[in-house]
């Protein structure tokens, strides 16, 4: 029996091959609703793990469901409304984008042919979906992968670096979208990429994998608190900025950056940023610029894989996302 | 189901080169039995049988299915070697059924092909001045079309299952190809050590489930079924054991 709202179950899932195991004993829950991202270095498992989520490789050990049902025993039933790119979009270079669409679209059944142009318009080939896939630059490629996902009317989209060769516009174009698919019709993303700063602005919940582990599982919110926040000061003054953070309470660490700013390490609210504002002007320091500090998603992943690697003490995990067992 | 068969089709013929190479060979061929025809009509005082008719252009029937050959080695191939094939596993069917749809597409397309071959050998062996007072009998017609049919249906799975077991466009065709043109000439030569070896090499066996040969039918059918058997058991238990 599945967990209640739950999209994706892995349970002690393991892939070996030969001598090495590319995933290692995953337990792994992704809510219906939400933008999850599953991050690692290369090699860390990522994409294996998505191939036995969609049926394309089973596993060693342990079970997935996919919205409910093991993919393994029954595939139609769990891949019915699921939508992919794995790896690369690959397509029949000479057909035209549309030809392709519909290829697939006799394969889905339910009407999928009908949601063709809709889906071409909506990922902006409309007036090039005639064109053969050979014509296509990479981005096209791209979103052409993505109207194929979408054909069957997904409940859950599993997205393997689906933002590669996607120009900056289409990036945002992207991003968009993606928070349109969650946010309006509900669907569910599973997405990897290595473009960390994206999906930091989309996802609501993130798994990080290394060595085929998942070492922080939890929502992005409470990853990215966990990491070091504080209030970056540029200032004229730096002994003074020294003499007057030290007094206000909670401040733990204050320290020089890398592009020269003074970092006080305090929580970073409104209202201790105001005080420290006016406590330093009235001190008599120069403040420049005074601003919010917070650990980016990759600054917290290189932390987090930087400690599970040996270069420092292993972080704690933030909560689990509703649904996950305890 | 036709949905899917009119897609697999569609396939095959996107792939322009070598679709359009069968299609030319073929009705150049039926062009050149026209010819070869009159010529043999102008030469010869009596006109040729129908039967004779149907034989010659059995006989050319050679030719096109080199290019079939080729043709469904290449569609064996394609999807896994241009990874299509994963994202029709994520349709969620199995993958013994993608490929025997695949398959099904091939050959309904090659059959397609033949057929203004064999209305133009039928209406040579009714029509033309060579079949002349002596037209096909219905025997004569029934053994042609299930040559036509039985070569171009065998070579279609055998090659395609070769294509599908390689996984390589170029592979595939090879080993098809060597299958095809090797199995003649081997066939020859084992003939002369053990007749019987030779019946059930591919290329004779299904050439006498058509009743043209001396050669015993039932070994023939039972060796051509033990054959596509093999070449398509080997191609769907590979599809369906592997990862993609």
């Amino acid at each position: 029996m599945s967990e209640a709202g739950a999209v994706i179950e892995a349970r002690d899932l393991t892939k070996t091959f030969g001598a090495r195991r590319a995933v290692n004993n995953v337990n792994l829950t992704v809510p219906r609703g939400v933008c999850f991202g599953f991050l690692g270095p290369n090699g860390a498992g990522k994409t294996t793990m998505m191939r036995m989520l969609l049926g394309l490789a089973s596993p060693s050990a342990g079970s997935v469901l996919v919205r409910g049902y093991d993919v393994t025993k029954s595939p139609r039933a769990a891949l019915e409304r699921v939508g992919a790119i794995v790896e690369e979009p690959r397509f029949y270079p000479y057909l035209s984008g549309r030809a392709n669409l519909e290829v697939w679209a006799a394969y889905l059944g339910n009407a999928a042919e009908a949601r063709i142009d809709g889906l071409l318009e909506r990922v902006g080939l409309g007036e090039r979906g005639g064109d053969h896939v050979r014509k296509y630059s990479q981005g096209m490629r791209q979103r052409l992968g993505l109207a194929r996902a979408l054909m069957n009317d997904p409940e859950l989209l599993v997205l393997d670096e689906p933002t590669n060769g996607l120009d900056v516009e289409a990036m945002q174009e992207f991003r968009l979208m993606v928070r349109e698919m969650v946010e309006r019709e509900g669907r569910t993303i599973f997405i990897s990429s290595h473009q960390l700063h994206e999906l930091e602005r989309i996802c609501d919940y993130v798994a990080i994998v290394n060595q085929g582990t998942v070492i922080i599982e939890g929502s992005m919110k409470s990853l990215i608190a966990e990491g070091e926040r504080g209030v970056a000061v540029d200032c004229d003054d730096e002994d003074g900025l020294r003499r007057v953070a030290s007094s206000f309470t909670g401040v733990r660490a204050i320290r020089k950056t890398g592009d020269g700013l003074l970092f006080v390490e305090v929580p970073p609210t409104r209202e201790t940023m105001i005080a420290l504002n006016r406590a330093l002007v009235e001190a008599g320091v120069g403040v420049a610029q005074l601003s919010r500090s917070e650990e980016s998603l990759e600054e917290r992943y290189m932390a987090i894989t930087g400690a599970v690697n040996g270069d420092g003490a292993a972080p704690a995990p933030p909560p689990p996302p509703p649904g996950a067992p305890s | 189901m036709i949905a899917i068969i009119r897609q697999e089709v569609r396939k095959v013929t996107g792939r322009r080169g070598s679709f359009w190479s069968a299609v030319g060979i073929t009705l150049a061929l039926v062009l050149t039995a026209y010819v070869v025809s009159i010529i043999v009509y102008q030469v010869q005082d009596d006109a040729t049988s129908g039967e004779e008719a149907l034989f010659l252009y059995s006989t050319l029937l050679f030719v096109p299915l080199v290019v079939f050959v080729l043709v469904a080695s290449q569609a064996g191939a394609w999807d896994f070697a241009n990874g299509t094939f994963r994202y029709m596993v994520v349709t969620g069917r199995s993958k013994p059924q993608l490929l025997a749809l695949t398959a099904l597409g091939v050959i309904v397309t090659s059959l397609a092909v033949t057929a203004p071959y064999c209305i133009a050998g039928l209406v040579q062996a009714y029509t033309f001045p060579l079949a002349g007072s002596d037209p096909a009998s219905a025997k004569d017609v029934a053994q042609f079309l299930w040559f036509a049919f039985a070569q171009v249906t065998f070579w279609s799975i055998v090659a395609f299952s070769v294509g599908a077991l390689m996984r390589s466009s170029g592979a595939g065709i090879a080993v098809a190809m060597v299958l095809y043109f090797g199995g003649f000439t081997f066939g020859g030569l084992l003939g002369a050590w053990s007749d019987t070896l030779r019946q059930i090499l591919p290329n004779f066996a299904i050439t006498t489930t058509t009743g043209i040969t001396d050669d015993p039918l039932g070994l023939g059918i039972v060796a051509s079924a033990a054959w596509l058997v093999l070449f398509a058991g080997a191609a769907l238990l590979r599809t369906a054991r592997s990862e993609y």
